[in-house]
């Protein structure tokens, strides 16, 4: 123990600046900065300003993120987080064509953005309105005024109207209000006039299509007329409304699918046509698909899709005649298909990609102008693409390059160019709700091997280590033939390094697993040991059909984890390695060899009330229950980690005094908030008793604002906003760490006194009260909010811990060293001699965030959700990991890397000194020899 | 603090002792093993207490020691119930803790409003100064028996150690700091010393 304390202690010394050296930076970490999924009618592909050889990929995506990637290798360019209200998940993306910025409206906020970097143009917001459509308008006159074309705002809920934008600025140049009560749906913009249609429900509950034409200079009504869609046009069946002039029409269908009626807007005539197919097969989804460019052939493409198979037509619509002509069709396909459509100048191109081929042809006849068979993804039938946009290149009548960037049904977001995968983007994860560390296979085993030896007896366990020596000397031969190879690679300076699939254990323990839960069911495993690529993916849905998983609950055991969803009768069981789904009876054979506990209590979150229950919480009523005070409701509950290693019982004054930790396995923090009274309490309870060991309550505090917390060894931290409208001596954000110890005299270890053993639920002996620790807690100002907090973890606890704080605003991820909030500091005063050497320092009201305690240096970390911490096998080191719409993950070594040489150490000049130390005393020996000899012989 | 101490003074004023009843209530276990437990877990009054919300005071009115058997293996939910909703609140613990070697002690924790909230249940080894009538603890206690309490309230957290605004007056200048000394008040003994060596060296020379 006390050597224990000895390191503790030196560990603890090292503790000076933390930082992340600029040789580790993008070495020890990894970031994927994702967007979400794009979506189908925001994506496009746009030069970033005219003139512009190269473009890029802009998107919209359903986490509501505009952003720019790069086509060639699918890296971010640019990004911004659009989220004005928590409700809202629509939104519009819009570019004009030769056009620097690109618009976005969510809500009712209209936002320009730099096309080529992504900087803030303007913002014009209608707080009382949500923007139902935005189209820009590509007019000639309004082209030739500036070069900054306007844009057109249709919005609904609370006003409705067309609104135009001067393209500029943002102000309003004409508004046309509606006070119809009709359903605003879309705005359609010709050379001549814009059309905005919208939906008239009638009695019977069908629709009418309503189409206003309005002069686009002066936003007076020209005309107005009523289509005759009564009876067949129900609400969420009208497919399609072109936006410009290339698209004039109108689409809608029946509710079974099988008419499709199109009108070109202008006219009151509607063509039919019959869906093919109709009798045989159902088809579930009909997309049309029309060109953007204003100038393009009025051509577009009608995609059908039944549960197996996929097929099309491409119709023509003459504008002068206002007749619509069905031109050709696309042979039916097997499977789920996209279809995509692409300019160059007038001619318009379509691209039709399977899972296993991609497809280009002209919207004039159906001659295939290339195909490509696609590459590079593992023959797998169950992966189609969603949907996506293409770049075709068309050199004398034949495609010479097509690229597509297609959304695909795992989740990732790809790039074939010409049927091979360039890029691949997970974003997947950016809708991870929870994760968990997996430990690797061999580990596990060695541990499980370990267990065994650890519970039998001394003979026993000796035959079984010696058997298991032996055992392992079959690997012997190959890890001797690995070893040269392994020594050179060590001095060629890289670490071993693994590729993309496989996973393999390290000797530092940095190569994990992280199992991220998605929002869409999809479960995915990710090597941490290399820069956090997807390992495996799986859906559960096909595991669990008919089972919304929004909020999985993960477990890990070993070689295998749990995951259990509210509705879920039983949990699924999941080999956390391969992530092939295990049955129930392998998994209750290999659990059976665990010990079993004697007695669990487990404690959850009930009704706003925090109840413990006898085993699992099947059992029927709660043996504790945890109400906090009237009309205060828990915010949080946060307890230590399930694996916290305290390597100290006790922490040593400078006086070589010991105050003793209160160390207590199962502390659980409860915070509440009084909506009242603007109070904010917390409470530290016993979880396998109830009982209350220590509350505290807070007053004028901003309770809208989330009030994190962590525990952890004998210390909790939580963090506060104090309310701004009351006289507070101060205002900001607190960060409040509390120390619980035994005794508030050094060298007394409490009632308990030196006792081994002892129960929150069985009564004790001791003299006095010994479930009651001593608190000692310090308050400190800090700059920034915070949402989420945790800890650091290491393999025996010896190194000391770092606060992990999740700064929102900076979108950073902040290691507060603990020697910085310890609350034993000293107030008003310099420390004295003792406390000095014990490393505190005077108390200042104010952390301020050390730039060299940022984690994520260059990289902005968007909507961090949470963040898990796992020792590595090395005791200096902690394994980071963040999630939300981002991924980040790091190695944190809050006193140093002491066990680990870095990577400015050059082996190979150690190895030519010692050689060359050799070879000098190879020389020098015999010269020394005969001098000794020499003085031995000659008389002085 | 003291400030909303003043607040809910008021209101702490208003209410008159009450009685607060503790009850027990037994767990099955997954074995029953005791044929002495009850089939139907019923709460049954343990003590009552008499609380004073505006002095903190509070004082044991009747004491029921749960039946059964004072195994370690047998448990008793120990918390306040409320008989009309049938709301239940509070902690567990072993009917050991009810042997009479054992010193009890029931925990009462208060509010700022003087609401009971959670109880807890806390033994002691029984010694001779807590059999003398010496409770320690810091909340104040009514030493009985059988079963001491303690009114444990809750603590206003710590709050930032701030330093000091600088206040200036009117003029501008910092308050309560004194008038810069005059030279003549600063150097008064210099000038004392040299006239003292002065005379001394006169009244030296005319000797």
């Amino acid at each position: 123990m006390r050597l224990h304390a000895l390191l503790a202690s030196a560990a603890f010394l090292v503790a000076g600046t933390v930082a992340i050296f600029a040789d580790d930076a993008y070495h020890i970490d990894y970031h994927h900065a994702l967007l979400g999924f794009p979506k189908h009618d925001a994506t496009f592909f746009q030069q970033p300003y005219a003139g512009s050889k190269a473009s890029l990929i802009y998107t919209l995506s359903d986490k509501l993120v505009v952003g720019a990637v790069n086509p060639k290798d699918g890296s971010l360019v640019w990004r911004q987080t659009l989220s004005p209200s928590p409700n809202i998940t629509d939104g519009f993306l819009r570019a004009g064509e030769e056009q620097d910025t690109v618009l976005s409206a969510v809500g009712g906020e209209i936002t320009a953005w730099s096309a080529s970097d992504g900087r803030f143009a303007w913002r014009t917001a209608f707080p009382d309105a949500t923007v139902k459509d935005l189209e820009i308008l590509e007019l000639e006159d309004a082209k030739s005024e500036r070069d900054t074309k306007d844009a057109v705002i249709l919005l609904s809920d609370g006003t409705h109207g067309v609104k135009r934008l001067d393209g500029r600025t943002g102000a309003v140049k004409w508004t046309y209000p509606d006070n119809s009560g009709d359903s605003p749906f879309q705005i359609s913009i010709s050379a001549t006039s814009i059309y905005y249609i919208s939906l008239h429900s009638t009695m019977l509950g069908g629709l009418k299509i309503k189409v206003t034409s309005l002069n686009p200079l002066t936003g007076q009504k020209l005309d107005q007329y009523t289509l005759n869609s009564d009876g067949e046009a129900v609400p969420g069946s009208v497919l399609f409304a072109g936006a410009n002039s290339a698209s004039p029409i109108l689409a809608w269908t029946d509710k079974s699918h099988k008419v499709l009626k199109i009108n070109i807007i202008g006219s009151k005539s509607t063509s039919t046509f019959n869906v093919p197919g109709a009798g045989s097969e159902e088809v579930q989804k009909i997309v049309l698909h029309a060109p953007h460019r204003i100038n393009s052939l009025s051509h577009f493409l009608v995609h059908y899709q039944t549960a197996n198979a996929h097929s099309a037509e491409v119709f023509h619509a003459d504008l002068k005649t206002h007749a619509i002509s069905k031109a050709y069709s696309l042979p039916e396909l097997a499977g789920k298909g996209a279809f995509t459509t692409s300019t160059t100048d007038a001619n318009v191109y379509f691209t039709r990609i399977t899972s296993n081929e991609v497809i280009v042809v002209s919207s004039v006849s159906h001659g295939i102008l290339g195909r490509w068979p696609v590459k590079g993804v593992a023959s797998s039938n169950e992966l189609y693409p969603i949907h996506g946009v293409s770049e075709v290149v068309v050199r004398s009548g034949s495609a010479h390059a097509v690229r597509s960037a297609l959304l695909l049904s795992d989740g990732q977001w790809a790039l074939i160019r010409n049927g091979e995968f360039v890029w691949t983007r997970p974003e997947l994860l950016a809708g991870a709700v929870t994760a968990v560390w997996a430990e690797l296979p061999e580990e596990e085993t060695l541990a499980q091997e370990l267990a065994i030896e650890g519970h039998e007896n001394i003979i026993a366990a000796y035959i079984h280590r010696v058997r298991r020596h032996i055992r392992d000397l079959e690997h012997f031969p190959a890890w001797l033939q690995s070893l040269p190879v392994r020594i050179l690679a060590n001095f060629a300076g890289k670490s071993s390094s693994t590729s993309a699939t496989e996973i393999q254990q390290d000797t530092f323990g940095f190569h994990k697993l992280v199992i991220v839960a998605t929002d869409n069911g999809h479960l995915v495993g990710l090597n941490v040991g290399n820069a956090g690529r997807v390992v495996w993916n799986i859906d559960l849905a096909q595991l669990a059909p008919g089972i919304k998983f929004d909020n999985p609950k993960l477990s890990i055991s070993r070689g295998y984890f749990e995951v259990r969803q509210k509705g879920l009768e039983t949990p699924l069981f999941i080999n956390s390695t391969t992530g092939s789904a295990l049955t129930a009876e392998k998994v209750k054979a290999e659990s059976d060899q665990l010990p079993k506990a004697q007695t669990l209590i487990s404690y959850d979150l009930v009704d706003g009330e925090l109840s413990g229950f006898l085993g699992d919480q099947e059992a029927s009523s709660p043996i504790w229950k945890f109400v906090p005070p009237s009309g205060e409701r828990i915010v949080g509950v946060s307890a230590r980690p399930a694996r916290d290693p305290v390597a100290s019982i006790g922490k040593v004054l400078g006086d070589r005094r010991v105050l003793y930790k209160y160390l207590n396995p199962n502390l659980v923090l409860v915070t509440t908030v009084l909506d009242a009274r603007r109070r904010a309490s917390i409470y530290l309870l016993d979880s396998a008793s109830g009982n209350l060991l220590y509350a505290a309550v807070h007053n004028n505090i901003d309770i809208s604002r989330t009030i994190p917390s962590a525990l952890s060894e004998n210390w909790l931290s939580y963090s506060l906003t104090l309310d701004s409208s009351v006289e507070n001596s101060s205002r900001g954000y607190q960060l409040v760490v509390a120390e619980l110890f035994e005794s508030s005299i050094p060298n007394d270890r409490g009632p308990l006194g030196a006792e081994t053993n002892s129960s929150s639920i069985q009564p004790s002996a001791a003299s006095d009260d010994a479930a009651k620790p001593y608190v000692i807690s310090q308050t400190y100002h800090i700059p920034e909010e915070i949402s989420h907090m945790t800890v650091t973890q290491t393999r025996q606890g010896i190194t000391s811990r770092e606060l992990l704080v999740t700064l929102p605003e900076s979108n950073s991820i902040v290691g507060i060293p603990r020697h910085v909030i310890d609350p034993r500091r000293p107030v008003g005063r310099d420390p004295t001699a003792a406390e000095a050497s014990e490393g505190l320092t005077k108390y200042s009201p104010v952390i301020q965030f050390d730039p060299k305690w940022y984690l994520n240096h260059k990289m902005e970390l968007f909507g961090i959700k949470s963040i898990i911490t796992s020792p590595a096998l090395l005791e200096s080191t902690s394994l980071v990991f963040a999630y939300g719409l981002d991924i980040f993950g790091t190695r944190v070594a809050p006193s140093f890397a002491f066990d680990m040489l870095g990577k400015g150490f050059n082996k190979l000049q150690m190895l030519a000194t010692v050689a060359a130390l050799g070879v000098g005393v190879l020389f020098v020996a015999p010269l020394v020899r005969r001098k000794q000899i020499n003085s031995l012989w000659q008389i002085p | 603090m003291w400030l909303a101490g003043v607040l809910f003074l008021p209101l702490a004023l208003a209410v008159t002792p009450s009685i607060i009843t503790i009850y027990t209530c037994p767990i099955h276990s997954a074995r029953p093993d005791h044929s002495s437990l009850p089939t139907i877990p019923t709460p049954t009054p343990l003590a009552q207490i008499t609380f004073d919300a505006s002095t903190s005071l509070a004082s044991l009115k009747s004491y029921t020691p749960p039946t059964g058997a004072y195994t370690p293996s047998h448990l008793l939910r120990v918390g306040l119930y409320d008989p009309a909703t049938s709301e239940w609140k509070g902690v567990v613990a072993s009917a050991a803790s009810f042997a009479n070697e054992y010193q009890k002690k029931l925990i009462l924790h208060v509010d700022e409003t003087g609401d009971v909230y959670h109880v807890g249940l806390a033994t002691s080894g029984r010694s001779k100064t807590s059999l003398n009538g010496d409770s320690k603890g810091k909340g104040t206690g009514v030493k009985m028996e059988e079963i001491d309490i303690e009114v444990v309230e809750r603590t206003q957290a710590s709050q930032p150690a701030l330093n000091k605004p600088i206040v200036l007056n009117s003029e501008g200048r910092l308050e309560g700091k004194e008038p810069e000394k005059t030279f003549l008040q600063k150097y008064w003994w210099v000038l004392a010393l040299f006239l003292l060596v002065q005379f001394v060296s006169a009244g030296g020379d005319s000797k």
